[in-house]
């Protein structure tokens, strides 16, 4: 028993809503994971455990792993919480299925930015106190600074970095996302500085959300012709601690280090392998950043970028559902929105922004909006029939 | 199932105001712990897993990143799991599936808590963990719900003071033989039931103190421990289970939750009669009735471990001993590095390497944590 392949069973969200004021976080989980349990075509009994991302300044409580369990069937049952996001939780819960240790597990997380007033002061909290918290009022500062980092090191220019807004916000509008809008590149320059050299447009505003993905063993698999296999996983963390002096500004170092390990576990390319790409871009130097960790070269990002190869129905569609910038920044379950818009491009369910044939896709997550550490993901179309 | 040893443990002094920041007590316990594994170099460590809980203690949102430098994580997994005062050994449990899913050889577990720092009293943070709408406004502590479940406890096995009372003598008399304890002594029942009533039945030496500390194990795959260790210590069998959020609506007289945990981690374990086949107990005693409670927990008799208590049978010479650390009432209560310690000390006790508080012919063990709001059971079963 134990280490065989890890698969996705089913898919549950309330999806991405710059408010949902009419609904409590619990009718919220329990919305998401009574459409997940029915996705898996699984009872929750035979769920035997859960994973969640949560952060205690986020929920307004402490400890808040209390407060889940009820409303997603899981009383009695495993329940372990991850400080991070959804993909970390959702790591945890790969090793626990393909240690043998459970069969069926269930991964969510949620957030509620609009009912939180003051999430500056809760980022910039995450900081040294004595260094960084007094002269950082808005801890978005520290993207601004490696935003220019990043365009100080490749050349780029902000204009690349309006060309991510347009493509994601287009590809929102197509998929549904609440921020999506046909904006051009020079619309986006419009918009005023926030954190110079990031304008207002740069920034992913806020959505509130939450994600239920079941897991199961390859036994659990067995007989679904709609399970997604979790080929390979891995989290590296940060360059620094929460003082930054060491970060390694402009750059997603983290990155590398998960390439090398997915590469390893499937003994070849992922990017090559890939059909598509879901990543939690907070910010828009951050899609490209994360691109240039993939493929090793800023360069060839930035020439992807500019010749519309990220487009949907291009060599590499890159967030074809509109990323952070056009859902929305769900916080610590955004890369839970990523996981699933993944799942369902391969399963041919995603609609107006459908990937052709996709069999193959990279997800991957930043640890918060401001970190340098992340998770990295490959799915692919399961083989488990 | 790959299995999964104890190589190595550290763990600082824990101590109320200790004089460290978490970093620098982070780096201390782990320190500690390669050097226990003949100064192993922290290259050869491939992840780190983190433990604290709540981030208020630190006053810092997602404080993983207070372990990133300390605990030498730059560059490597690092992630954090919490269950409230369950963490410690919840990380055990998380550790252990880690390097079982075959993509950990090596993994640090590290767990720490700064409970000093809140002004007046950590209590009132504690206050933030209840339900915001409906508890909260009443002000509730932690003193409160646990006189409750107590008096609840003692009205359903009849069981008087003074012998939960012996709970507190046992324990801090074994922490004086603890080299990290806070509050190892001497006393005897009277002192326990003339110490100050905090709310009633629980006095003040019922209670563990708040303490700041940390402790750190190097877990590893059977290949590697072979290699770093000739006494390693297997974690057979593991296991969590959460309750509902209702505390209210259950029976407090006995802990469902840790009760199924226990089962799941012995079947794993291939424990079938626990009081007969484990040789030394570590359940989570944050309060002297909760030693008992966790204890009927874990053997599945409800009032059972008030009897071993009366017949001497839980002291460290008995037949089941119990907290031979001393426990979080002697060691100290660091929240998460309390739950860690009491894995820590089966890694001492089973490799023999306990000094004063070995437990003679101690093959397998039991730790158990407790958090959340009365709701949370965590259990790993070691074997030597």
């Amino acid at each position: 028993m134990g280490q065989g392949g890890v698969y996705v069973l089913g898919v549950g969200e309330i999806p991405p809503s710059s408010s949902l004021r009419d609904l409590d976080f619990r009718e919220m989980t329990f919305e998401a994971a009574v459409q997940a349990y029915a996705d898996a075509d699984i009872d929750p009994s035979e769920v035997e455990g859960l994973f969640t991302a949560e952060q205690d300044f986020v929920e307004g409580i402490s400890i808040a792993d209390e407060y889940t369990p009820d409303q997603v069937g899981m009383r009695l049952k495993f329940n372990m919480l991850v400080a991070g996001d959804f993909l970390e939780a959702l790591f945890h819960a790969y090793m626990a299925v393909r240690s043998g240790l459970m069969e069926v597990v269930a991964v969510e997380s949620h957030a509620r930015p609009s009912e939180i007033e003051n999430y500056a002061d809760v980022l910039r909290a995450s900081l040294d106190p004595h260094c960084l918290r007094p002269i950082l009022s808005d801890p978005y500062a520290i993207a601004g600074l490696d935003a220019r980092a990043f365009l100080s090191k490749t050349g780029s220019t902000t204009h690349d970095l309006s060309l991510v807004v347009e493509k994601n916000l287009r590809n929102a509008a197509r998929s549904g996302g609440p921020y999506g809008e046909a904006l051009s590149a020079e619309d986006v320059e419009r918009s005023p500085f926030l954190y110079e050299p990031l304008r207002q447009k740069h920034v992913a505003r806020f959505s509130d959300y939450v994600a239920v993905v079941v897991l199961g063993s390859e036994r659990a698999a067995k007989g679904s012709d709609r399970a997604v296999e979790i080929a390979s996983i891995w989290q590296t963390g940060a360059t620094s601690g929460a003082h930054q002096w060491m970060r390694r500004w402009g750059a997603m170092e983290w990155v590398r280090g998960a390439l090398e390990r997915v590469g390893r576990d499937l003994q070849g390319n992922p990017v090559r392998s890939s059909d598509l790409v879901e990543f939690t871009e907070f910010f828009a130097h951050q899609e490209l950043q994360f691109l240039s960790g993939l493929l090793g070269s800023e360069a060839e990002a930035l020439r992807m970028l500019r010749s519309g190869d990220l487009d949907l129905g291009s060599a590499l569609p890159f967030n074809p559902s509109g990323g952070c910038l056009g859902n929305g920044n769900s916080l610590n379950a955004s890369g839970g929105r990523a996981f699933v818009d993944a799942v369902r491009q391969l399963r041919g369910e995603a609609g107006r922004v459908q990937v052709k044939g996709a069999k193959a896709a990279i997800v991957g997550s930043l640890h918060t909006e401001v970190s340098d550490s992340g998770t990295l993901v490959f799915l692919r179309t399961g083989d488990a029939t | 199932m790959r299995r999964v040893a104890i190589v190595g443990a550290g763990m600082t002094d824990f101590r109320s105001m200790l004089p460290h920041s978490s970093p620098e007590m982070i780096r201390e316990a782990v320190r500690r712990c390669l050097d226990d594994v003949g100064s192993l170099s922290i290259r050869y460590v491939d992840g780190v897993l983190c433990a604290s809980a709540p981030d208020a203690f630190d006053g810092y949102h997602d404080k993983v990143s207070i372990a990133n430098e300390a605990a030498c994580a730059i560059g490597k997994p690092v992630t954090r799991v919490f269950v409230g005062g369950g963490s410690g050994v919840a990380a055990a449990v998380s550790g252990w599936y880690h390097v079982a899913s075959g993509l950990f050889d090596t993994l640090l577990v590290v767990a720490w808590e700064k409970m000093s720092p809140p002004y007046p009293h950590a209590q009132k943070l504690f206050q933030t963990i209840f339900e915001p709408v409906v508890e909260q406004p009443l002000g509730p502590n932690l003193i409160w719900i646990f006189a409750l479940e107590m008096r609840r406890y003692m009205e359903a096995h009849n069981l008087s003071k003074e012998l939960i009372a012996e709970v507190a003598v046992k324990n801090k008399a074994n922490a004086l033989d603890h080299p990290h304890a806070q509050l190892g002594a001497r006393i005897t029942v009277e002192d326990v039931l003339k110490s100050e009533v905090m709310v009633w039945p629980v006095n003040r030496l019922d209670i563990s103190p708040t303490s700041d500390g940390a402790v750190a194990v190097l877990l590893a795959s059977e290949n590697v421990a072979r290699k770093l260790t000739d006494t390693p210590v297997w974690i057979d069998g593991v296991a969590t289970c959460l309750d509902s959020q209702y505390w209210t609506n259950r029976d407090l007289a006995f802990p469902y939750y840790v009760y199924l945990a226990a089962q799941k981690a012995y079947r794993m374990a291939g424990i079938t009669n626990p009081l007969k086949e484990v040789d030394v107990w570590e359940p989570y005693d944050p309060f002297t009735y909760k030693e008992l409670h966790h204890l009927d927990g874990l053997l599945g008799r409800p009032g059972l471990a008030p009897r071993l208590l009366k017949e001497g049978q839980l002291h460290r010479d008995g037949d089941h001993p119990a907290s031979p650390s001393g426990g979080l009432l002697g060691v100290g209560n660091p929240i998460a590095a309390a739950g860690l310690m009491k894995v820590a000390e089966l890694y001492w006790q089973l490799s023999e390497r306990a000094g004063k508080r070995q437990v003679p012919n101690a093959y397998v063990g039991v730790a158990q944590a407790w958090g959340d709001l009365m709701q949370v059971g965590t259990v790993v079963v070691c074997r030597r």
